[in-house]
């Protein structure tokens, strides 16, 4: 009876910590992302991640190749016929996963859904912003449509990828709410199963008319399934992917490189963000309203020696906002570490003492931020770090109460509009240090409003940067490179430096 | 009993009114915008957009406005939007439900199992070997923070061992697909027994993570409570009977030694529900607590004040249940006294 | 402690052991500055992550370095001053909030009690947890923050006991009798009541403390605690989570200092309690 019993107890226990084998048919690959989605209608979302899950089931007007040109997606070609009107002309064939025709219809609906106020289950579009001097679209016939814009809006091609197309028969036949939980797109897979928290399950959509053409090879996807699989924990998403159970690991830290480069499975795939870097001052009071401290501590950041130790070499220095990616970039040389200089500056500007400052900074920065607080320490300044959680920090450096922080500013379209707009420009959204010199704002406002001459917008904005980088409101550091761990059986992929995953020519081997 | 239940029901209402009022008020006096957030660092966003959307969310009104408009909104049974996944709150929070409270039942049935059987041994053996091992390793029990026990078993069971997953409520591209958003459940009502195995291997770990503290506490009180009955008359009536020692601990003294520790673990079971959002963190457990953990730190105001009443109205009814428990059972234990 | 209540407790092994764990990472907190081996802030990057026991040009990491090459065991004794000293001012800060207002509110009756109590059942009904990241993120960053921002809660455990204990002393005969001979409610509340919920105050005081501490851990974790580059235990163990399978010394070293220490703290509050005032045997170490 006794022996019984144990048997039956070890049988369980052997039960329990054996690995569950389920048949494995279809292709499947797995992706592990640290957040879920927020939504699943491409409409009503400002989070990378759903943006990165949603590519793979929707397509846009256009996108981009890894090497971030724009390109012809679900249209073929476009014309701007005005200064405030482009005309798309759409691919023929492409069909819904529910074999519905794609129309014109479907993009004047989209545009609409997504400037028009109030038009998603009665809110307003958080994407408007990507869109906004769009005011309308019109179906001219059944495969042409016109964009028409308030203004002249040089960056339209740039920001159109990030507007997916949805279509107008099914959401209006099924509602918003229902939608959202319930996608149907145009892209390479369709939509099988959210466990909220958990999984999205994809699989090949056979009738996919084969993604942009400027990509190749264009045809349906090679693998059956794909599952983006939630595991937020950095050290589950590396321990997840050298099991084997993941074969695409997001947002590896810098420090485990190595150790997933040292497994003979597994390789690590980089690619140079669109993220800038700042150590951003409070130019608005002492000591930072003198633009000899701000040089200063320019020159006392040894932005070489950071990337080196801690992000092992995986950044690229800036001398001003850009990154060297957009064909914006002004490519004049950084400031470059010089203690001496900078005391010299901070001698000059009256602080041959030095001074105290709290540099603050979001949990993710503090490694970095210690590191600086010891360089500026170097030349006198006395720097403490205060690590804050970024939404109760945010309003504090608005409100003008600190003076020294770090902080990044994405620029997914490498357009010079949304970041040197809002980072510098008087009184914008982004434009947390207080800056503002009205030759600046007039370079960018020219730029933008007054310039419908590509050679003479890019002009203004090298003008820009090149004051940017002379007046330095901010200490310009890097564009960090993201780094992601992907088995060796995956074939056909690259990061994309606006990191939206595209499984569409993946392959497993 | 009705009448008491009303009366409770009733008491807990403005306990419910304060809840959300301190929490209303305490993200209301908190600098920072859940827009902000949102629309995160980078791209292009205009004030007027930044406006519209707290306009639309109703977060531009007035202080009393907001909170006005909230109860209001509650009288229907509605929680308000999330700012962040722009969903009604009630619903993201009933998706969440289902993970955390198997999480844990689980992880109270695990302290139950162990717990109980310990505590009547080191009872049985009092002052013992046993005794003493037992008290010192729940006083470990409760030391320790449970997120650290779970990154300690995850890296014994999990990376050395390799005999049990490492996060996530199943293995994917199995082709279960769960219904109710209870996997153990669905895996059970489907037959799917390697579906279930695999969702059990899955809870494991975490459960016990969580459940540490309330072995600890469940063997504890029922050493004490047993050794409480053991001394009572109708147990040393059953002896002097000649009734076998096994037959007086488990079937008379038992029996009733466990009523209180029953109603008290009832009662943790809400603690265990608030503090579990660590230990979901760690493995990455789609929970409650993560969800509220997420939104305190967006400032998703109403997506917290939803949680937050939810934690409290499940506290205010365990302790109502508690209560009702004591004063249900009580009767019948003075009763049992004269049969034992 | 009386005579006899500390012979109770010297007699009590258990409880004595927990006085030495708890005096010994104290003494290791307190000497921190002196005893530690290397800087708890600034490391040597070309150290980074090494395995406990490694000796380098840098010195010897007897408990490992973590992934900008500090040494852990500089870092736990350092990190006990903060995590130490945030329990003992927490629960300080209650004992005397959530005594007085225990003392008061049994005493008065009437509205004042229904004010207490009322407020006592809101605090119970919040998640310990998330009240206090949401006044941390009211307060913001900072250690004096997180002392409000723990005690905020913690002072209804006192307040609690001390309320049923002066409500049973009330109506007891030396109170009577002081009362009789004209006593006013300050002199009854000072000279009568307080010193018969010490005791009782004494145990909830100490066996709260390794309950501030865990919370604090797990505040820290989450990543809304104490911040770096201050280390508390809970930080260190934060720290280490990306490098749970490359370096997993780094969370565990700082973890069983908590535990050690958090038992110790019970284990000297079980035997104070036993010593002192054993009816307090609803007084536990959880929520």
């Amino acid at each position: 009876m006794k022996s019984t019993q144990a048997q039956v107890l070890a049988l369980a226990l052997v039960a329990l910590l054996s690995p569950v084998a389920f048949p494995q048919g279809a292709k499947t690959l797995v992706v592990g992302i640290d957040s879920d989605a927020l939504t699943l209608d491409p409409g009503n979302f400002r989070h990378r991640e759903t943006e990165t899950i949603l590519r793979n089931m929707y397509d846009g007007l256009v996108t981009r190749t890894p090497g971030m040109e724009v390109v012809p997606e679900l249209a073929v070609s476009w014309e701007r016929v005005s200064d405030t009107e482009w005309v798309f002309y759409l691919r023929d064939g492409v069909t819904w996963h529910d074999g519905t025709p794609f129309t014109a219809e479907d993009v004047v609906f989209t545009v609409e859904r997504t400037v028009k106020e109030g038009r998603i289950g009665g809110l307003t579009s958080p994407r408007k912003g990507l869109l906004d001097p769009v005011t309308d679209a019109v179906a001219l016939d059944r495969l042409t449509v016109k964009l028409i814009t308030s203004v002249p809006y040089p960056a339209l091609l740039a920001f159109l990828p990030h507007t997916l197309i949805v279509p107008k028969h099914y959401v209006e036949a099924v509602g918003d709410a229902y939608f959202a939980e319930n996608p149907l797109g145009t892209g390479p897979f369709r939509f099988v199963r959210w466990d909220k928290g958990t999984q999205i399950v994809m699989e090949r959509y056979d009738g996919y008319y084969g993604g942009s053409p400027a990509i190749p090879p264009v045809g349906p996807a090679p693998v059956d399934r794909v599952i983006f699989r939630v595991l937020p924990e950095t050290s589950t998403r590396i321990a997840a992917l050298r099991a084997g159970v993941i074969h695409i690991a997001t947002r590896i830290p810098v420090d485990l490189i190595p150790e997933i480069e040292a497994d003979p499975a597994l390789r690590v795939l980089s690619v140079r963000g669109t993220r800038s870097t700042f150590l951003e001052m409070n130019v608005r009071r002492p000591p930072f309203a003198d633009v000899r401290v701000r040089q200063a501590l320019n020159y006392a950041v040894d932005v070489e020696l950071v990337i080196e130790y801690v992000l092992a070499g995986l950044a690229t220095p800036i001398p001003s906002l850009m990154s060297p990616d957009s064909p914006f970039y002004l490519d004049i040389p950084p400031y470059g570490y010089d203690p001496v200089r900078a005391r010299e500056l901070l001698a000059e500007a009256g602080y041959s003492g030095g001074f105290s400052v709290t540099l603050d900074c979001p949990d993710h920065f503090k490694d970095v931020a210690l590191v600086i607080a010891e360089m500026l320490r170097d030349v006198g300044i006395e720097a403490r770090v205060q690590v804050w959680e970024w939404s109760l920090l945010l309003p504090r450096i608005r409100a003008g109460e600190r003076d020294l922080w770090l902080s990044d500013w994405g620029n997914a379209t490498l357009d010079p509009m949304d970041i040197m707009i809002p980072k510098l420009k008087t009184g914008e959204r982004g434009n947390y240090s207080g800056y503002s010199n009205p030759t600046y704002d007039e370079l960018v406002e020219f730029a933008e409003r007054h310039a419908p001459d590509p050679e003479a917008r890019l002009r203004a904005y090298h003008q820009a940067q090149e004051l940017a980088h002379r007046e330095a409101p901010m200490v310009f550091l890097w564009v960090a490179q993201e780094a992601y761990g992907v088995s060796r059986r995956v074939v056909g992929w690259v990061p994309s430096p606006d990191s939206r995953i595209n499984l569409h020519r993946a392959d497993l081997q | 009993m009705v009448s008491y239940i009303v009366r409770r029901l009733v008491q807990a209402v403005p306990v419910l009114l304060g809840v959300t009022f301190v929490v209303f008020l305490l993200m209301y006096l908190t600098p920072g915008d859940p827009v902000e957030v949102f629309l995160g660092r980078g791209g292009a966003v205009t004030q007027e957009e930044i406006d519209r959307i707290r306009r639309e969310f109703g977060l531009d009104r007035p202080f009393v406005e907001q909170y006005g408009r909230f109860l209001v909104a509650l009288g229907r049974g509605d929680l308000g939007q999330s700012v962040v996944h722009r969903r009604p709150v009630g619903e993201l929070i009933l998706e969440r439900v289902p993970a955390t409270v198997e999480l844990t039942l689980v992880a109270a049935l695990i302290a139950l199992l162990v717990g109980i059987p310990a505590g009547v041994a080191a009872a049985v053996r009092r002052y013992s070997l046993l005794d003493k091992g037992a008290t010192l390793l729940s006083l470990l029990g409760v030391s320790m923070p449970g997120f650290w026990l779970g990154l300690v078993l995850i890296n014994v069971f999990a990376v050395h061992l390799r005999v049990l997953p490492v996060a996530g409520r199943m293995a994917y591209g199995t082709g279960f697909e769960p219904q109710t958003g209870f996997y153990l459940l669905d895996a059970l009502l489907q037959g799917n027994g390697a579906a279930a195995l695999d969702v059990l291997r899955h809870l494991l770990l975490p459960a016990v993570a969580m459940s540490a503290t309330m072995m600890a506490m469940t063997m504890r009180l029922t050493r004490s409570s047993l050794l409480e009955t053991i001394g009572q008359d109708y147990v040393r009536t059953a002896r002097a009977k000649g009734v076998p020692e096994r037959t007086v601990v488990l079937r008379h003294a038992l029996r009733n030694a466990l009523l209180p520790v029953v109603t008290v673990i009832a009662l943790n079971l809400g603690a265990l529900l608030g503090g579990n959002m660590v230990v979901e963190t760690v493995f990455g457990w789609p929970g409650l607590g993560r969800l509220v953990v997420e939104a305190v730190r967006t400032h998703d105001y109403p997506l917290v004040r939803g949680a937050v009443l939810v934690y409290a109205a499940t506290y205010v009814v365990l302790n109502l249940l508690a209560d009702l428990s004591y004063a249900f059972l009580n009767p019948r234990i003075s009763h049992g006294k004269g049969v034992g | 402690m009386s005579g006899r209540a500390w012979r109770a407790f010297r007699r009590n092994r258990l409880a004595l052991a927990g006085a030495a764990l708890v005096v010994l990472l104290a003494l290791g907190a307190v000497l921190a500055p002196g005893v530690a081996p290397h800087d708890p802030l600034r490391g040597r990057l070309p150290d980074r992550l090494r395995p406990p026991g490694t000796v380098t040009a840098g010195g010897r990491y007897l408990l490992g370095t973590d992934n900008l090459g500090r040494d852990i065991l500089s870092r736990i004794l350092h990190g006990g001053r903060v995590s130490i000293a945030l329990g003992l001012l927490v629960v300080g800060v209650s004992i005397v909030v959530g005594v007085t207002l225990g003392l008061v509110s049994a005493y008065a009756g009437g509205w004042v009690d229904t004010v207490v109590q009322r407020s006592v059942d809101v605090l119970l009904a919040f998640p310990y947890l998330v009240l206090a990241i949401a006044l941390m993120g009211l307060f913001g960053p900072g250690f004096m923050n997180l002392v409000v921002a723990l005690a905020f809660k913690e002072w209804v455990m006192a307040c609690r006991v001390v309320r049923s204990e002066v409500l049973a002393l009330k109506t007891a005969a030396f109170v009577e009798a002081s009362r009789a001979a004209g006593a006013g409610p300050a002199r009854i509340l000072l000279r009568h009541l307080l010193p018969n919920v010490i005791p009782a105050a004494v145990v909830v005081a100490t066996l709260r403390v390794g309950w501030v501490i865990l919370m604090e851990a797990s505040l820290s974790f989450l990543g809304l605690g104490i911040q770096p580059p201050q280390p508390s235990w809970g930080v260190i163990i934060a720290d280490g989570r990306d490098y749970l399978f490359r370096a997993p010394w780094i969370s565990t070293f700082p973890g069983i200092a908590i535990l050690l220490f958090v038992l110790g703290v019970n284990l000297l509050g079980e035997g104070l309690r036993d010593a002192l005032d054993p009816r307090l045997t609803g007084v536990r170490v959880g929520e």
